[in-house]
């Protein structure tokens, strides 16, 4: 049986302007162990996604659909349920480890607090599992981090901390919303590392939110992207770097700058992201899409399964073979300029006399 | 901390010594003279004034009477009445005890009602929020001298509850005597402590370590005292500590109000009389007890609050 399954899950928000859709209706899978990642721009759902899991949204919200952890609905659980399900089933990482303390409690007590209120475990017992669970994470100076408070801590040491604290009570699965965002670049991949060995080791599936197309391929077993409050596509890392089947999937992968060829320009995608609430009939990233058709306005696209991928376009199949080569607009003669780097090479001179 | 506790306290020592230099000074430019109280309107040759007015040195300069009180201060001595002729120092000991447990009563009434009332309004919402943000309103609207007469006529005359004036011998019959001139004297400060108290909570209450807490299956009871409402109490502190520091200067009011014998009363007898050196005496106390309150809180701050090093000490 799948660790999760969201089915047809809906969001919406009141505003004063009425209400606001921020999810349009997501589905996915989860098996024990697994690693999806969520990848998406600003706004397109994929933290929302993951908070209707814990039901952590938003006050106010109207969630419809079924989240099903272990196959029992975590939407209908009374208080206490919810309660057992968040201190031992699953647990959450969020961006920011600083916000995430309280400020004015030492480590030790957020910790222990984890094991011991939430748990019921007795405060001796919690505080030896919370000291062997720092040394786990690569914690040199035990001691010291116990009896320290999150402001004597650096961003990459706390969210060491966050992570020990998520793996602490051997979860099912664990959610991460950008789980290294906010740390510098040298400290994320540390972070990352000791977040996937953690994983393995305690054989976690996980849900993990992020921006970020490159790490998500190298920490999940497969990829959800998120646009506008809708999965458009899943597939593995490899699937999708080889023979992406959404077009907007194609000028993600397209608008990474790559490190061996100099661009004159980044590429962008055209137009702005929309909002899930903005979507109004037709399928919701026409708009930028350079391959949208007359019907892509029109008619709705469904998320179609084939060969243990999924795709939401219409047209997915007459371009696929388009959508894994060139991108249109950019033609060879122009990307092997860059590669020589000549024309950038002319600019740069001319900028600086 | 020692440190930062004796920089503090020679701050104070200097903001007593420019205070007793103000306070002698303002006496000093008021009109009328202390002996035109003395003499009580009656006529009296101007030799017998102008034996009077040697005899508590009314004639050397401003500085030079500035200098002589300041010397018998520093000494212990406060001088003496100039309508009792008592001791100062004796006719302040006997009637501190009433306004010290005058104000006590009133603190712990600010931070168990106001405290209580300000963090259940913040946690729980609904009609108690709405009851705790019109009554702390009201409250704060009430004048203390109006509040001390509505209080007697309802509980004293009306209900007759509680005495209507007084201070009251051994601890039950004083508590009893000082219940509604603390109440009286708590009531605007108690409301002021449950509205911040009130908002600071519900601030706390939308911080992200709180979500996170009850995400990771905390108890609400456990989030609610260990994160909501010991957060929310760092803003609370100051302003219970302003507050009660500022209650023994309220006191005179409501000391007169229920013709209670506290220095509060006596303040505004002196000052009516131009007694000089019981009025120095009684504002030099309150400077001081305002300066050590305040000291406290900063001390509990640094306590309550990890975050907070004292004065510069360390980085």
């Amino acid at each position: 049986m799948n660790v999760l399954e969201l089915d047809d899950v809906r969001l919406d928000l009141p505003s004063k302007r009425g209400d606001r859709a921020l999810l349009r209706g997501v589905s996915l899978s989860l098996a024990p162990g697994e690693a999806l990642g969520l990848v998406g721009e600003s706004g397109s759902g994929k933290s929302m996604t993951l908070r209707t899991v814990l039901r952590t949204e938003p006050p106010g919200a109207r969630v419809t659909g079924r989240v099903l952890l272990d196959g029992a609905d975590v939407r209908g659980l009374d208080a206490a349920a919810l309660r057992r399900v968040r201190a031992n089933d699953v647990t959450m990482i969020s961006q920011n480890p600083r916000a995430a303390l309280n400020p004015v409690l030492r480590v030790s007590q957020f910790l222990v607090e984890g094991l011991c209120d939430a748990r019921g475990e007795s405060r001796d017992a919690a505080t030896r599992r919370a000291r062997d669970l720092l040394a786990r994470v690569g914690i040199a100076d035990v001691d010291r981090c116990m009896g320290s408070y999150p402001h004597q801590l650096s961003g990459g040491m706390l969210q060491r901390v966050v992570i020990a604290a998520a793996v602490a009570s051997s979860p099912r699965l664990l959610l991460a919303d950008e789980p290294t965002t906010a740390l510098d670049v040298t400290t994320q991949s540390e972070v990352m590392a000791i977040l996937d060995g953690q994983r393995r080791e305690h054989g976690m599936a996980m849900l993990f939110v992020t921006h970020d197309l490159e790490l998500a391929s190298a920490v999940c077993d497969r990829i959800a992207v998120l646009y506008a409050g809708e999965i458009v596509e899943i597939a593995t890392p490899a699937q999708l770097h080889a023979a992406p089947r959404h077009p907007y999937t194609r000028l993600l992968l397209d608008s990474r700058p790559s490190i061996t060829a100099r661009a004159s320009e980044l590429p962008v995608i055209p137009g702005r992201p929309i909002a899930a609430y903005e979507v109004e009939g037709g399928c919701a990233f026409a708009a930028r899409c350079p391959w949208a058709a007359p019907r892509c306005e029109r008619d709705e696209p469904a998320l179609v399964h084939h060969a243990g991928r999924a795709t939401r376009c219409l047209r997915s199949d007459e371009l696929a073979d388009e959508l894994a080569g060139e991108t249109p607009g950019e033609t060879s003669g122009e990307t092997s300029g860059e590669t020589t780097g000549e024309p950038v090479r002319d600019r740069e001179t001319e900028a600086t006399t | 901390m020692l440190r930062f506790v004796i920089r503090r306290l020679g701050a104070l020592a200097a903001t007593l010594l420019i205070s007793s230099f103000l306070i002698f000074a303002a006496m000093y430019a008021a009109p009328g003279t202390p002996e035109s109280f003395l003499v009580q309107g009656r006529t009296v040759s101007p030799e017998v004034l102008a034996s009077i007015r040697a005899q508590y040195g009314l004639d050397d300069p401003f500085l030079l009477r500035y200098w002589n009180w300041l010397s018998g201060v520093l000494t212990g001595d406060l001088g003496e009445s100039l309508t009792t002729r008592q001791d100062v120092a004796s006719l302040l000991l006997s009637r501190i005890p009433t306004t010290l447990w005058l104000t006590l009563y009133a603190a712990v009434i600010i931070v168990v009602f106001g405290v209580l009332a300000g963090a259940i309004a913040g946690l729980r919402g609904g009609a108690f929020d709405t009851a705790v943000l019109l009554g702390s309103s009201v409250g704060f609207a009430i004048p203390t001298f109006f509040a001390a007469v509505l209080l007697m006529s309802m509980f004293s005359v009306t209900l007759g509850w509680f005495p209507v004036f007084g201070a009251g011998a051994g601890f039950a019959d004083r508590m009893a005597h000082l219940t509604l001139p603390a109440v009286a004297l708590a009531l605007p400060a108690a409301a002021v402590v449950a509205r911040i108290t009130r908002t600071a909570v519900v601030e706390e209450r939308g911080a992200e370590h709180v979500s996170v807490a009850l995400a990771r299956g905390v108890p609400w009871r456990v989030v609610a005292r260990r994160h909501i409402v010991r957060n929310a109490m760092l803003p609370v502190t100051t302003i219970v500590g302003v507050n009660i520091a500022a209650l023994v200067a309220g006191a005179a009011v409501v000391e007169h109000a229920f013709t209670l014998d506290g220095i509060g009363a006596m303040l505004i007898n002196s000052v009516q009389q131009k007694d000089f050196a019981v009025v120095q005496a009684i504002a030099l106390v309150l400077v001081a007890v305002f300066g050590v309150v305040n000291l406290v809180i900063d001390v509990l701050y640094a306590v309550i609050d990890p975050r907070v090093q004292f004065g510069g000490e360390s980085a």
